[in-house]
């Protein structure tokens, strides 16, 4: 497949070109247009057994603030073009996956060429807290893989212990360890409204988004009356 | 401290560098990053069934103070909403700032939450204006862009859209239209501005953006009130 | 008039610079700031040559997205003056020309024209709605400047032949566009695909889209926010 990105850093809108019969794995609800004859089927958004595939999508939709399906749209004879945009608004990010796994925030996966293996990974009871939870995906395979952030993305080269709020995490090598945990003490988690932050250490590079849904969210709570 | 603003106009994001023991006042929810050492001092004020309000959106200005300890660090910070950073290093005297738009501070700059015209500018929204007075470094941001206007004379503006202004401006604030303002997204309030003085305006109104969500928003089913019902709505916030 | 758009493309701001006595006509609630000698008349009438509501009020909130439809006209006074005007919702703002021919407006991106421009609210924009949702169409026609906004970027397409759009990314096209509202695969992927009605469009004519849908993210926002009266 060819893709361009568009309207970058804040409205970017990723276009990609099919060859007949090309796959690509799309977030349900991101195509903005498409040829006529493109093919769109719609599967449940986890990887594994039926029972097992259905839990897993339910919680990633509760949990995750992802929705519950991919589609996968298929080129027709002719080959095919489609223009993909996540519901929020900020950056894409390309990565050409060559074999290392990648660690991506649940509600940032937007698009991946179907050879990519996508797999949900349990943060742990702890990491469902902040409003957020560290929710996440477990990428990898070979082809091309498209993340979408709120706001902008900025690269951060790990080098020793960081701390993140959890809403802000797009993806990260798994070079690298991570803890979830309170922001100082339990007064400070309950008080502060930072709530649960993560720790990363070790060596690798960190994808963080400059926006975060949950802060949104309080900011607009003082002024929601009723 | 220095301060770096990277991802502007649009997400802009604020990277502080402070000095060994060096603090900064940060606006509550807005940090994104920092070293592992910074240490963070919450001021709870009433006590905590307060705190608790406030999380449920009782109360819309909560600020924490961050100190480096024992060695340089950094913070990046982030506000909630979509829109753009200004740092002004302010040079004493007086400068006002819509609650919502304030970010962050250095400990030099006094903040003053009661004065006397803090309320008037806005209907219902929990929004009001700040005075920061002082000398030191504040940041604040938009949702929006940030629009500056040198006024010199006269200038109206919706008071939805205004993020702050300096101290050489005198304001007047009268509603717009009659009856039908009732009917517009916003509060139909404006401000009228006279002297001369700068006003930095954002080109997108909070207001108008909550109006627009309401449709989208779950309908109430049931109400849970009292300390047990403070205590319920909490722990639903946090899962 | 002169408009002149800042703050592209992410919050973009009309900067409308008017001469003695000349008008513009705006969307109610879409005014920022303007110059004292500006007055402002809010129109009873839904749009020029509609009635005052009518049809408008009976339409779900949720074609307009809680948005109000109501017009204001802003003149300059004595001199020349500024009026300058945003939307809701983050994103762009383009100002259009027009030469006679017919443009259709998707009803929340209409922000502001020149009165020479007439806005018909009642052009046949029932038969592409489904029980409330999909497209709701102001047709344009005129000369002047018709001001339009989107949310996310605008993004200009040439039309010539079929294409599928997601209905929530239309802002506008030329009125030369013949265009089909359908539910995109099987009843089973509408519901499932997250997809909803797209339109078909054919024809040769210019089609312009915003790069990101509001429902989207109304719905994303929306949903995690404290529950409201009904």
């Amino acid at each position: 497949m060819e893709f361009g990105i568009k309207y970058q850093p804040s409205y970017s809108l990723l276009g990609v070109k099919l060859t007949a019969g090309e796959e690509i794995l799309v977030e349900a609800g991101s195509m903005v247009c498409m040829s006529a004859d493109m093919k769109i089927s719609t599967k449940l958004s986890a990887t594994g057994g039926f029972i097992k595939a259905v839990i897993s999508a339910i919680l990633r939709k509760f949990l995750g603030g992802e929705t519950m399906f991919i589609n996968v749209f298929t080129a027709g004879d002719k080959g095919g073009n489609i223009l993909i945009a996540p519901a929020l608004s900020g950056d894409i990010l390309h990565f050409p996956m060559k074999g290392k796994g990648l660690m991506i925030q649940a509600s940032s996966f937007l698009a991946a060429d179907p050879k990519i293996k996508v797999k949900l990974k349990f943060g742990g009871l702890k990491s469902l807290f902040g409003g957020e939870g560290l929710f996440l995906l477990r990428a990898e395979g070979e082809g091309d893989l498209f993340v979408n952030a709120y706001g902008g993305i900025k690269e951060i080269d790990i080098d020793s212990n960081f701390v993140v709020d959890t809403g802000h995490i797009v993806a990260f090598e798994e070079s690298l360890s991570f803890k979830v945990k309170k922001v100082g003490g339990w007064k400070s988690t309950f008080l502060s409204g930072e709530g649960l932050v993560t720790e990363f250490s070790g060596k690798g590079k960190l994808y963080i988004q400059t926006r975060n849904v949950g802060a949104l969210v309080s900011w607009l709570r003082p002024m929601l009356g009723a | 401290m220095q301060i770096n603003i990277t991802s502007a106009p649009d997400y802009a994001m604020a990277e502080v560098s402070l000095t060994a023991d060096e603090k900064v006042v940060v606006e509550a929810g807005s940090m994104v990053a920092m070293s592992p050492h910074m240490q963070i001092e919450t001021k709870a004020r009433g006590g905590v069934l307060s705190s608790a309000k406030r999380m449920l959106g009782g109360e819309s200005f909560f600020i924490n103070t961050y100190t480096s300890a024992g060695n340089p660090g950094l913070i990046y910070i982030a506000p909630g909403p979509p829109g753009d950073l200004r740092h002004l290093q302010l040079p004493g005297g007086d400068f006002y700032i819509q609650s919502g738009s304030y970010v962050a501070s250095s400990s030099g700059v006094q903040l003053d939450t009661k004065w006397g015209g803090a309320k008037t500018f806005f209907g219902g929204e929990g929004l009001f204006i700040l005075k920061a007075s002082g000398q030191g470094d504040l940041i604040f941001g938009s949702f929006g862009a940030i629009h500056e206007v040198d006024v010199d004379g006269n200038y109206s503006v919706d008071t939805g859209h205004i993020v702050a202004f300096d101290a050489g401006l005198t304001f007047n604030i009268r509603k717009v239209g009659g009856l039908k303002s009732l009917f517009l997204s916003g509060e139909g309030l404006i401000c009228d501005f006279s002297g001369k003085g700068k006003l930095y305006i954002q080109t997108r109104k909070p207001g108008s953006f909550v109006h627009w969500l309401t449709p989208f928003r779950p309908v109430k089913q049931e109400s849970a009130g009292g300390p047990l019902g403070i205590i319920y709505n909490i722990i639903r916030r946090f899962i | 008039m002169q408009v002149n758009i800042e703050y592209r493309p992410s919050f973009a701001l009309a900067i409308v610079k008017l001469a003695a006595e000349e008008a513009v006509v705006a969307e109610a609630g879409a005014m920022v700031s303007m110059s004292s000698n500006v007055q402002i008349k809010t129109s009873s009438r839904a749009a020029d040559g509609g009635k005052r509501g009518g049809i408008l009020k009976s339409l779900k909130r949720s074609v307009f997205g809680g948005e109000s439809f109501f017009m204001n006209t802003y003149t300059a006074q004595g001199g020349e003056g500024e009026v300058t005007l945003a939307p809701t919702l983050p994103g762009d703002v383009l100002s259009i020309p027009m030469t006679g021919s017919g443009l259709l407006i998707q009803g929340t991106s209409y922000m502001a024209s020149s009165p020479g421009i007439s806005i018909d609210t009642k052009w046949g924009g029932f038969k592409t709605l489904f029980g409330g949702e999909g497209l709701f169409m102001l047709k344009a026609t005129g000369t002047g400047e018709i001001v339009v906004n989107s949310f996310g970027a605008i993004h200009e397409l040439q039309m010539d032949g079929p294409y599928i759009v997601d209905t929530g990314h239309i802002v506008a096209f030329d009125e030369t566009l013949s265009f089909e509202v359908k539910r995109v695969g099987s009843w089973k992927s509408t519901f499932f695909s997250g997809e909803g009605l797209v339109t078909e469009f054919n024809g040769k004519g210019r089609l312009w889209i915003q790069s990101r849908n509001p429902k989207e993210f109304g719905k994303d926002i929306g949903s995690r926010l404290p529950p409201r009266r009904a």
